[in-house]
C-alpha cells in the first residue's frame, strides 16, 4: 500500500476545493424559482400576519440555523392550520420542508434546523383549514453559507 | 436503522400540551458536496417524518436537502388518553426508521 504524499494531498485537495466552488456557484436558486415552487404547493394569495418566525438574526453558519415557526389558531377542528411550508430565496433548492397538522396537536409551533447558503430571506406559508394562506418573508444574515464551510468532505 | 435521540414525558395530565423532541443522526447529503478526490457525494436523505398517536397520524413532515444534517424536529401534542406514541422516519434508500413510546395520563 501507497500512503499518499504530501504533493498528492495538495493536489487532491486543491481540485476539490475548486470542484466545489464551481458546484456551489452553479446551484442556485432564484426567488422566481422559488414563487414558482410555492405556487406548485399552495393556490390562493396569501395574506400577512398570524405567522411568527424566532431565528438568530445573524447565524454563524449556515449548516444548522435553528427555526421556530408559531402560527396563531385555536387548532380545533373548524379552525387550525393544514400545512406549513418553509421556502429559502437562494438555496441551491428552494423548498426545505412541508408540515402537515392536524388539530390533535394542540398548537401551531414546529422548530428544526435548516441549511443556508447564505443570507437570504426565508419564506412561511400557512394554510388554514378553510383555505386562507398566510404568508411572511424574514431576511437571516449567515455569516459562513452551508455550501462554503463543508463543501468538501475529509 | 439511525440512532436516533428522542425526549417524550412518560406521564402527563389529561389535555396537556407536551413538547416531544426527536432528532435522527443522519448526514443529509444533499448531492451537492464532494469528497477530497473530487468525488460527488451522492444525494441521500430522510424524505419523511410522521407521529403517530393511538395509532392515528397527528404529524407530518416532507423534508428536502435543505434540511440539516441530523434533522432535529420538534413539535407539541395535546395529550387525551393514555396510548403509544409512534415515531418513523422514511429514508430514500434504506428501511425505515422507528421509535416506540408510550404515554400514561395521570390525574
Amino acid at each position: 500500500m501507497t500512503r499518499p504524499t504530501r504533493r498528492h494531498m495538495i493536489l487532491t485537495t486543491g481540485a476539490a476545493a475548486i470542484a466545489a466552488l464551481s458546484g456551489a456557484g452553479r446551484a442556485q436558486a432564484t426567488p422566481a424559482e422559488m414563487e414558482a415552487a410555492i405556487a406548485e404547493a399552495f393556490s390562493g394569495t396569501p395574506q400577512s400576519g398570524r405567522i411568527r418566525l424566532i431565528a438568530p438574526p445573524l447565524a454563524e453558519t449556515g449548516n444548522s440555523v435553528p427555526i421556530r415557526i408559531e402560527v396563531e389558531s385555536p387548532m380545533v377542528p373548524e379552525d387550525h392550520v393544514t400545512r406549513i411550508g418553509v421556502y429559502a430565496s437562494e438555496n441551491p433548492r428552494p423548498r426545505v420542508a412541508m408540515f402537515t397538522l392536524t388539530p390533535a396537536m394542540g398548537a401551531a409551533q414546529v422548530e428544526f434546523n435548516m441549511r443556508l447558503s447564505t443570507g437570504q430571506d426565508v419564506v412561511v406559508i400557512a394554510e388554514m383549514a378553510d383555505g386562507s394562506l398566510f404568508r411572511l418573508d424574514q431576511r437571516i444574515i449567515v455569516q459562513v453559507g452551508a455550501c462554503t464551510t463543508l463543501s468538501a468532505r475529509y | 436503522m439511525f440512532n436516533t435521540r428522542i425526549r417524550i414525558p412518560e406521564t402527563a395530565r389529561a389535555g396537556e400540551i407536551i413538547t416531544i423532541r426527536t432528532m435522527i443522526i443522519h448526514p443529509m447529503d444533499n448531492g451537492l458536496t464532494v469528497m477530497t478526490n473530487g468525488e460527488l457525494i451522492p444525494l441521500d436523505i430522510i424524505t419523511d417524518f410522521s407521529c403517530l398517536y393511538r395509532n392515528a397520524e397527528v404529524f407530518r413532515v416532507a423534508l428536502e436537502p435543505s434540511f440539516s444534517a441530523n434533522p432535529a424536529i420538534t413539535f407539541p401534542l395535546r395529550i387525551t388518553q393514555s396510548g403509544p406514541i409512534t415515531l418513523e422516519w422514511t429514508h430514500m434508500h434504506e428501511a425505515k426508521t422507528f421509535h416506540h413510546a408510550e404515554i400514561t395520563v395521570v390525574p
